[in-house]
């Protein structure tokens, strides 16, 4: 994000390769999108 | 697995079990023999201190309140969701409390062991359902403890005084005080017999309320503490060399070069069990012992053992499936037999009829196994990632010798369990690493590699399934008959007639529903290891159940839902005997399902190549349903473009921990049923890491899954098992109403695409 700070879906599926095992990557993709909102200085 | 199994207390709960879990040191003298309590204890205080109320409620001067959770934490929450319990009724704001984890707390008694903190363990979705009286009378207890302290200091009695978060309040006198001030007090007051009265439930405050994660913080900045964490002073390193083929042996070892290697301080055999006798560990193999892992891994890749292959040495994945279709070939034993199902087969209008794959697959804990032990002349520390604490103790108990009374456990999070953490084969190894090594302290690593290639995997089995349709498309027989590898299998005290018990449950729909009703079990012979993995029997049987009345419904030109519907009928209860029971409310499903319906908008005709999926099933207790949108491209290529997911599992504590377990559930049961499958050649498990056992990553879940909860009663049930079983048929169904393919056997990998070619 410091590359990349307002990342597409497409783009966090491509660099966010970790495994979860508890299946919570649809929060992470929701929280990538927050921490860039937050970046950006919008509301979270 | 079976709650009764955990021997916890039931409510109402035994009045001098109560004294001792709430108020205080003191036993009444005829439950215990005395004991030395020290010798139970890990890394907490030996009593409960000044400021503790019992052993689970603890406050600080500064008011904080510290709550003790006995339970396992596997990721399924506990950690957050029983404190809820206690801090709502003891009455104290949610910022206000910090956890801490117990250890293992069992008492000598004239003729065993009790549970010094009421039961403990994490397993078949069972936590809040037990702790939902047990912790809320702990939690009011404490708190009639602290009023009756300030009750007695204002001179007045218990009913002049009322709560508000933190603080005890008379109006009449005009006086507050904050629980810090009343703890001492309170905890040497003698706790009356009958029970505290518990709040009603449009008085909480907590319950109910979503609550973030209680270590989150901890979690994302490193410092919380799983069992690979462990780090004891002093301690050593082990890992283990098992054999490859299963049920196989060292036949020589030369440990030479691996003595030579750097670090490397011990090497020894390690004597698994007899092919046929209980797993009380999994395999013989050579253990290496270090100065650090990395010394330990090295020294393993420089044994020169040769190996005794064993008597499975051809079993393959073929000879498995073949053994079924053999089976299932002639007369198996039958469960269940309800009417007249020949009868009903010989009149129908329409007989359809269906088989179905399920193969062996790992549990895959992102933490592999791995366990600390210090085992010394008579007594053993233990620090585990175990979902079964007391199965631990009982675990070294039995390698060792060593009383049980003089065996810690302390808890550390838990990597995923899965059911895998219920069997303690990997504390054992351990205990007998630590032994054998000279009575040191070591943690014993398992690599990802091990972690694959032994495990009490879920059974695979091979479905066939019948079903007799009427004219007026009723379904009058239903058969279900299962040829598969018992989980139950080498474990001790399980008849042979008894072993189908852990691959079909009776009662689940839909008998009692369809009359004439006949469910068989064939036994398949198998080499592999067989456990409890994530609602274990359900993964399986939702799968091939709601795949089938899919399969019914289109042959009988019925629409899937509206067959549902019928089926599961009226808003009654029905007899559940097995796990989850003692009633089943197939109305609940139709609820779940009518939401999801109307969430994904179901009536709605679809583009040629899209469409959507449903199931249903009742788990454990728990109700859940989902409904899957998806499009198949013209060369089979598969996209998920919606799913919808809905619990019913009663009164909801958390609901963002429910919404977790849903969410998770679902990425589970997608990742299983699209590219997971353990397989056999030549008596060796073929697979090794996640290049082969590819679990899900983020990139292959879809961008919609949305998660609801439809509450239901007046009490909880759990929520760990509960979201799985349904996705995989929902997405089969899904795929069949879109591209005509049927997908039988799971994991799916390619076979839409080969259907289509």
């Amino acid at each position: 994000m410091a590359r990349n700070p307002q990342p597409s879906d497409d783009e966090i599926d491509a660099s966010m390769t970790h495994i979860c095992r508890c299946g919570t990557y649809v929060r992470i993709r929701k929280a990538v999108h927050r921490a860039a909102a937050l970046q950006k200085g919008g509301a979270a | 697995m079976s709650a009764t199994l955990r021997n916890k207390p039931t409510a109402p709960i035994n009045q001098s079990r109560r004294r001792l879990l709430i108020g205080g040191l003191t036993a009444s003298g005829s439950l215990l023999v005395g004991l030395p309590v020290s010798s139970l204890l890990a890394a907490t205080q030996a009593d409960p201190g000044k400021n503790q109320i019992g052993w689970f409620v603890e406050i600080l001067p500064d008011g904080k309140v510290i709550i003790g959770v006995a339970q396992p934490e596997i990721g399924q929450g506990v950690r957050t969701s029983l404190p809820m319990l206690v801090a709502e009724e003891l009455d104290v704001a949610w910022e206000s409390v910090q956890i801490r984890q117990m250890p293992l707390g069992i008492l000598k008694t004239a003729d065993g062991y009790t549970w010094k903190y009421g039961g403990q363990g994490a397993g078949g979705s069972t936590s809040i359902t037990e702790a939902w009286p047990f912790l809320r009378d702990v939690g009011a207890s404490a708190r009639r403890q602290l009023m009756q302290a300030a009750a007695n200091r204002w001179q007045v009695s218990l009913a002049d005084c009322r709560t508000e978060p933190g603080v005890v309040i008379c109006d009449a006198k005009g006086q507050k005080l904050g629980y810090a001030e009343l703890v001492t007090e309170a905890a040497a007051l003698p706790v009356p017999e009958e029970p505290a009265p518990l709040k009603d439930a449009t008085a909480f405050r907590i319950i109910g309320q979503p609550k973030s994660v209680i270590d989150a913080h901890a979690i994302v900045t490193g410092k919380a503490r799983y069992g690979l964490d462990t780090d004891v002073s002093g301690m050593k390193y082990a890992s283990i060399e098992r054999c490859p083929w299963l049920d196989g042996n060292v036949a020589s070892l030369d440990d030479s070069a691996a003595r030579a290697v750097p670090g490397v301080l011990d090497v020894f055999k390690i004597e698994g069990p007899k092919p046929g006798e209980p797993y009380f560990i999994l395999a013989s193999g050579v253990a290496v012992v270090a100065e650090s892992t990395w010394a330990a891994f090295q020294g393993r890749k420089a044994l020169r053992i040769e190996w005794d292959r064993g008597p499975h040495s051809k079993e393959s994945t073929e000879s498995f499936w073949q053994q079924c279709e053999a089976l299932l070939a002639a007369g198996g034993q039958v469960v269940r037999n309800d009417g007249d199902l020949d009868a009903a087969l010989a009149s129908a209008a329409k007989v359809v009829e269906a088989r179905y794959q399920q193969p062996y697959v790992n549990h895959a804990p992102l933490e592999p196994q791995n366990c600390f032990a210090h085992v010394q002349e008579n007594s053993a520390r233990i620090i585990a990632p175990t979902q079964m604490p007391s199965g631990a103790s009982r675990a070294v108990n039995e390698v060792t010798g060593i009383d049980r009374e003089f065996i810690s456990v302390e808890m550390t999070r838990v990597g995923g369990g899965f059911g895998r953490r219920l069997t303690n084969d990997y504390v054992a190894e351990a205990a007998l690493v630590s032994r054998q090594a000279g009575g040191i302290p070591v943690q014993l690593v398992w690599t990802r590699e091990d972690d694959v290639k032994n495990d009490f995997y879920r059974p695979a089995g091979m479905h066939e399934l019948k079903a007799a349709v009427d004219a007026q498309g009723k379904v009058t027989g239903w058969t279900h008959r299962l040829a598969s590898a018992s989980k139950y299998y080498r474990r001790a005290g399980v008849e042979a007639d008894k072993m189908f018990e852990a691959e079909l449950y009776v009662d689940d729909f839909p008998a009692a529903i369809v009359e004439n009703l006949r469910i068989e079990w064939l036994a398949v012979q198998s080499g592999v290891p067989r456990g409890s993995w994530r609602a274990p029997a359900h993964t399986a049987n939702a799968f091939v159940v709601q795949s089938f009345l899919d399969e019914v419904a289109h042959a009988s030109g019925q629409d899937p839902l509206a067959l549902r519907l019928a089926l599961y009928g009226e808003n009654r209860e029905l007899p559940y005997g097995q796990h989850g029971g003692p009633t089943f409310n197939p109305w609940r499903l139709s609820r779940l399902l009518q939401h999801v319906a109307k969430e994904i908008d179901y009536p709605r005709k679809r583009p040629a190549g899209s469409a959507v999926g449903i199931a249903s099933h009742f788990t454990f207790g728990g109700y859940a349903a989902h409904a899957v949108e998806v499009t198949v491209g013209a060369q089979g290529e598969l996209s998920i473009d919606r799913i919808v997911a809905a619990v019913d599992c009663g009164v909801v504590v958390n609901p963002r921990g429910v919404e977790a377990q849903l969410q998770g559930g679902t990425i589970d049961g997608l990742s299983t049923a699209l590219n997971l499958q353990i397989t056999v050649k030549d008596g060796q498990i073929q697979q090794s890491n996640f290049h082969d056992y590819p679990l899900l990553r983020l990139a292959g879940v879809p961008r919609k899954v949305e998660c609801h909860i439809l509450p239901y009663g007046d009490s909880p049930t759990g929520m760990g098992e509960m979201g799985i079983p349904t996705l995989a048929p929902a997405l089969a169904n899904a795929i069949f109403n879109a591209s005509g393919v049927r997908i039988r056997n799971l994991p799916m990998l390619d076979q839409l695409q080969r259907a289509m070619a």
